[in-house]
């Protein structure tokens, strides 16, 4: 274990930021091209109907309009759905969600193609939208997708079973039990979703835009094309911000705007404005949760029932897999002797839920790390003391009976924030804190994250790298997964500087093309990291295999003497006897070496059995305790958080600033889904808060002052220099984070985020009886 | 159409602009200035900050018909306003790299203009003041600690602190 020499904080300067100060990073709104045309989407303004017919006469005879496609003009499949095909590209049928595509306009200008869009004529039969996730789940219910075999609107279903529960509740000296609710979260990037299609004279499509996965994009558009991936070229632009949001939403739009492109021959334009972006795009999904959890006098937990019901919304899009996640997160990082897990993915009359950092995680840790603590509560315990006597150690089983691979820093997570937040001098039981209208509380929670893909991914866990030594030294690097910000282009040329021998200047990162490089799989789940990371290793291994004879011999000494570091190689006997890798390129360039190479990395196989989820579950797993600091205002309800705590195991810290960036921006995220961030609907589910006027987001203001991180470096089994992810894990225990501390600052339980002022101020109030206020 | 004539980063403009064409649509389509966002189009997320008069403002709101005879400022002017040397970008600009203040870089543009603003009428802000100069510049990724963090040693240096 170490923590970050500080002074480390100033070398890094990440590559991309240059063009980003100065404005001249090319986002894809900025991108142009010579007769350009603008795509618009006919959206429903229902959220459930049965399309008649498609009246498109009008908008096709506007001067100006070159397209208007409706599902009949669809030359290849009508089908996107990543996971399940269930979701066509432009309705033929059912409208499922408001906003569902019923066709596509082409124009010479985005008003006019908007205007075309208005003009489209869309008989419909309007039906009763099914929005209540726990009705939906009833037999008999109006179904979603009739076309299903199935008589229910049940989209996804993941349980573990573990001991026996009898025995649990047997042995258990208190039991707890709640409902909890989370909210949806909107992602807000602040890029809003774009691409450019531009049909290229050879007969390829080259589809530009901001996006994580470029294969998922490249396999949606060549779906509904009906092109071969070889003619499906997929670069991506600068991207402003992704949190999950641009996993597979953008394969949605970009196949859309690829059939306009294909249609009119022309390269077409769409943009999402902000207002289109909130009611079109997907949301962390919104969920109903029961827990029961049973523990021993001492804080020992004896049993957890647990019941995750997810909103899938309209399609499935990636719900099977985010439940899957919080299926395997439900019973936090603990010994559960015995459980019973049951999560639901339900269909709804909603824009999708999809993929937003945590991927699951943080609902399901806002369950467990809220029951830990009303654990404690009941028993008059530290929730800290209580999370240490049933964190996992090395050995023990998870709830998926199978040991963690390498969880020994998962315990000092905890030593380490109780000691840095200054717990044990500033921790107080639940509501005796100060008294008065501002009530100080604290709060802990503590996560396990499962890195990458787990077992229903392991099909596409796979990655490349290629990497080029040209005759004057420098190298490209090509690799199939995308900078959204996190910092991807800085973190892997320290990687190739490392394997090589080189510095990091003499590593570019060549643009994210999928003609570099075949399937890497998506930009997700915090692995780009830990994949790149070790297909670049393998890569390097076959430059310097080529690399390292020659050097040895150039410079008259034993391959196994030889050593290459920061752009030199010498023989360890003799460092002052250098040769420059420049030199040594220029020599191998000269003797017709080989001087590129593909790396490919598998992740190692992991299982999990759909009747007992029983399981590896995920390869490895980063570890992570937050605690926070609130005051609560009784009077008004406001939260104010005051000084957050994060200790990761990031297993190695390659670039500890940009670490420190991922926390804080989790931190920020986290507070936002704890406090503001309230996505409002109408009855028919339409969406009321869709801009930044009305969906609130943690603003300069509300920046929390003091956020320290902390790593810790346990070296992980499979990451690439030891690396686990950070991405995701900087958000999941926030939220639960914040909520624990309010309900320590007031007393009081939180059984829902986002915990809003007004809801606070509510519960307080009634807590204090009709209009009275609770004065100590 | 009207016919406006203002300045832009220095030069004499004189574009043709619709009555309902803001400065953002004028920046980025007309004049091709596109280090200006837009994240919003109705003045809450500050990716569209520019200066006008010296003074921020967020250019989706601001109609192009009105700059007549003003002078702009935009991110791709920010650097000269700095007198350093030939390319040297402003140390605001420098600041949000060396501390690792840019992530995606959406914010940045408005976020840079907002912040050079504040330090042209407070070179050593207090917190507050800081914040509330920022306040109407959304970030998604940073959580905002490390732009505080940049705009602060930018204040020191152009104080000639560092
Ligand atoms: S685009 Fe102008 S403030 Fe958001
Ligand atoms: S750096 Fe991404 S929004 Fe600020």
């Amino acid at each position: 274990m170490s923590a970050n020499p500080p002074a480390q904080r100033d070398i890094v300067r990440r590559p991309d930021a240059r063009a980003k100060v100065t404005g001249k990073a090319v986002y894809a709104a900025d991108l142009i091209r010579s007769s350009m045309l603008f795509a618009s989407i006919v959206e429903s303004p229902h959220p459930f109907a049965r399309v008649r017919h498609v009246d498109a006469a009008d908008a096709r005879a506007m001067d100006g309009v070159e397209a208007v496609l409706t599902a009949a003009d669809i030359p290849g499949r009508n089908q996107i759905g990543v996971i399940q095909k269930d979701q066509p590209a432009i309705v033929s049928d059912w409208v499922r969600h408001p906003g569902d595509c019923v066709a596509l306009v082409a124009a010479d200008s985005p008003d006019l193609a908007h205007r075309a869009a208005q003009a489209v004529r869309v008989d419909y039969e309007v039906l009763e939208p099914q929005l209540d996730t726990l009705k939906n789940l009833e037999r008999n219910h109006p179904l979603i997708h009739p076309e299903r075999d199935q008589r229910d609107n049940l989209c996804s279903r993941h349980k573990i079973r573990r001991g026996d529960m009898e025995a649990g509740w047997r042995e258990a000296d208190v039991v707890v039990e709640a409902d909890l609710e989370t909210g949806a979260q909107e992602h807000m990037y602040l890029e809003p979703m774009a691409c450019l299609v531009t049909p290229e004279p050879d007969g390829r499509l080259r589809v530009e835009g901001s996006m994580q996965c470029p294969y998922y994009v490249q396999a949606a558009v060549a779906s509904v094309t009906g092109l071969p991936f070889s003619k499906v070229r997929v670069i991506q632009g600068t991207t402003g911000g992704g949190f999950g949001g641009k996993e597979d939403t953008p394969s949605e739009f970009f196949s859309r705007c690829a059939l306009l492109a294909q249609a009119v021959d022309r390269p077409v334009k769409l943009f999402l404005d902000r207002e289109q972006d909130v009611r079109l795009t997907s949301k962390r999904h919104p969920t109903r949760m029961h827990y029961r959890v049973g523990a021993k006098q001492d804080g020992t937990l004896t049993a957890i029932e647990a019941r995750i019901v997810g909103d899938a919304g309209a399609y499935a899009t990636l719900t099977p897999v985010v439940m899957y996640r919080s299926t395997v997160h439900a019973c936090g990082p603990y010994r559960v002797p015995n459980a019973c897990v049951d999560t639901f993915g339900v269909y709804t009359n909603r824009v999708p839920s999809g993929a937003f950092r945590g991927f699951g995680a943080p609902q399901a840790c806002f369950g467990i790390e809220t029951m830990m603590d009303r654990v404690a509560t009941a028993l008059q315990l530290d929730p800290c003391e209580v999370r240490l006597r049933n964190a996992l150690r090395p050995g023990d089983e998870a709830v998926t009976s199978h040991a963690l691979p390498s969880c020994d820093g998962l315990e000092d997570t905890i030593r380490v924030a109780r000691e840095r937040s200054g717990w044990s001098q500033n921790w107080h039981p639940p509501g005796a804190g100060s008294t008065g209208r501002y009530r100080d509380g604290m709060g802990m929670a503590t996560i396990h994250y499962g890195n990458s893909l787990g077992s229903p991914g392991w099909y596409l866990d796979a990655s490349g790298a290629h990497l080029q030594v040209n005759r004057d030294g420098s190298v490209a690097l090509a690799i199939g997964h995308t900078e959204l910000g996190q910092g991807v282009l800085t973190v892997l040329p320290l990687i190739v500087a490392q394997a090589l021998g080189v510095t990091r200047e003499h590593v570019t990162m060549r643009p994210v093309d999928t003609d570099n490089l075949p399937d890497c799989g998506p930009t997700v789940a915090s692995r780009a990291t830990i994949m790149s990371g070790n297909a670049i290793l393998d890569a390097a291994g076959q430059l310097l295999d080529r690399l390292r004879p020659l050097g040895a011999k150039l410079l008259d000494g034993e391959e196994d003497e030889l050593q290459i570091e920061e752009g030199k190689l010498y023989i360890r006997s003799d460092p002052e006897n250098f040769m420059t890798w420049e030199e040594l390129a220029e020599e191998a360039f000269l003797a017709n070496v080989h001087l590129a190479a593909v790396g490919w990395w598998v992740a190692p196989p992991s299982t999990f059995d759909s009747e007992t989820g029983v399981g590896t579950c995920y390869f490895q797993y980063a570890y992570a305790t937050h605690v926070a600091r609130v005051q609560v205002d009784t009077w008004t309800g406001k939260v104010r958080v005051e000084k957050f705590t994060c200790v990761h195991d990031v297993g190695r810290a390659i670039y500890p600033a940009g670490i420190e960036g991922q926390v804080e921006g989790g931190v920020s995220q986290g507070v936002g889904y704890a406090l503001l961030e309230d996505l409002r609907e109408n009855p028919s589910g339409h969406i009321l808060t869709h801009n930044f006027s009305t969906y609130i987001l943690p603003s300069a203001m509300e920046a929390v002052p003091d956020v320290e991180t902390v790593c810790l470096e346990y070296p992980a089994p499979h990451g690439p220099l030891g690396v686990r992810s950070v991405g995701e894990p900087a958000i999941i225990p926030v939220a639960s984070a914040v909520a624990c501390a309010i309900a320590n600052a007031i007393g009081l339980p939180v059984d829902r985020i986002p915990c809003t002022a007004e809801r606070l101020r509510l519960a307080w109030r009634s807590a204090a009886g009709e209009g009275g206020e609770i004065e100590a | 159409m009207i016919l406006v004539s203002f300045e832009v980063n220095g030069t004499a403009v004189r574009v043709e602009v619709e009555p309902q064409d803001t400065l953002l649509d004028v920046l980025r389509q007309s004049l091709g200035l596109l280090g200006s966002k837009e994240g919003c189009a109705e003045g809450e997320c500050g990716a569209c900050t520019v200066l006008l008069d010296g003074l921020p403002v967020t250019a989706c709101l601001v109609l192009a018909a009105k700059v007549e005879g003003c002078s702009v400022t935009t991110i791709e002017g920010v650097a000269s306003m700095w007198k350093g040397e030939e390319g040297a970008l402003h140390p605001v600009q420098e600041a949000f790299i060396d501390v690792g203040a840019v992530q995606c870089g959406y914010c940045i543009p408005g976020m840079i203009v907002s912040a050079v603003s504040l330090l042209e009428r407070d070179p050593s802000p207090d917190e507050k003041t800081l914040r509330q100069a920022l306040a109407g510049n959304f970030c998604r990724c940073t959580g905002y600690n490390k732009i505080f963090e940049a705009v602060r040693r930018a204040a020191n240096r152009m104080g000639g602190d560092l």
